[in-house]
């Protein structure tokens, strides 16, 4: 892994109540983002077909019609951890009605409402997301990643829009891990 | 060999099943409507339970999923809060057509008023005469 990465906008994600973005550890833009990446690895895993897909329903209709309401649409995985988590807790897919069966996990920062940086994850096997061999790197990268952002956010590097629904950054910026 | 990014939320978006997609959007659109009616209430779950007369663990099963939400649950839930849950688009279409809009010039800098008023300003403007529901939709 590269000790820079830089913020992607995900056009394919772009809504109209959530933006969402996703980090690149390459320079080159023909690599995959990690939020493609972790797509990419995880589509043909026959077990978590029907979890990857509802994931990706949610992500889009909370970003089409709902907006990112931290405590009802993600979860904070672990104590002492930076960063949220996809999909919410089986308790609240099931207020939902969805049924989750596998502990597919997708790491993210929820910078508001309207602003939600994607991640990278995988399938957690262990009780405590840094004990997994799967996730366990994922999770220590998201919380790494949005401590990093945010500083980024506090130094004005990243920027909001009048309205607070959209960032505004220099497409030269690279954030160092 | 390494797997075409690229592509990979289109293939995953054409695999998924229309009503599958239906299904998230319905659900999250009542349960959003549930939660946002309690709020405006300003109602707690125990609230809301002694309203349904039933136990406050029950209602807390109901709002966790524990309880599937059932047409018979909405419709317990909508006699409870005295209004609609659910609104079909005939029911909007009706409802909205009835609004009575009025429309108010707002000036930012009172010195500077003109005394003429704006050709755009009305009153009692029904939205069936500016707004044609079925061209919209």
């Amino acid at each position: 892994m590269n000790n820079f990465a830089v913020i992607e906008r995900l056009e394919e994600f772009t809504f109209e109540k959530v933006k969402y973005y996703s980090i690149r550890f390459h320079e080159n833009e023909d690599e995959a983002n990690e939020f493609y990446d972790f797509l990419t690895r995880m589509e043909d895993i026959s077990e978590i077909t029907s979890d990857l897909d509802n994931l990706l329903l949610w992500i889009e209709e909370i970003g089409k019609h709902h907006g990112a309401k931290k405590e009802r649409f993600f979860r904070h995985e672990a104590k002492g951890g930076e960063a949220s988590a996809l999909p919410p807790s089986s308790r609240i897919m099931e207020l939902y009605e969805i049924v989750v069966e596998e502990k597919l996990r997708l790491y993210c920062m929820v910078a508001n409402e309207n602003v939600v940086f994607l991640f990278n994850g995988g399938i957690k096997t262990t009780r405590y997301p840094q004990d997994c061999p799967n996730v366990g790197p994922y999770f220590k990268q998201a919380n790494n990643l949005t401590k990093k952002i945010d500083k980024l956010f506090q130094e004005k590097s990243i920027r909001w829009n009048d309205d607070f629904t959209d960032i505004n950054f220099d497409s030269s910026l690279i954030i160092e891990l | 060999m390494k797997k075409d990014f690229k592509g990979v939320v289109s293939r995953i978006r054409s695999r998924i099943k229309p009503e599958n997609r239906a299904y998230i959007k319905k659900n999250l659109a009542i349960s959003e409507q549930i939660i946002f009616i309690l709020k405006q209430k300003g109602w707690s779950q125990k609230d809301f339970a002694e309203q349904l007369g039933k136990e406050t663990s029950e209602v807390s099963k109901w709002l966790s999923g524990l309880h599937n939400i059932t047409l018979q649950s909405i419709t317990k839930m909508e006699s409870v809060f005295g209004e609609d849950i659910i609104t079909t688009p005939l029911e909007a279409c009706e409802k909205y057509k009835q609004i009575q809009y009025v429309v108010f010039k707002v000036y930012a800098k009172p010195n500077e008023i003109n005394s003429e008023p704006s050709p755009e300003y009305s009153e009692n403007v029904t939205l069936g005469e500016h707004y044609n529901y079925s061209k919209a939709s």
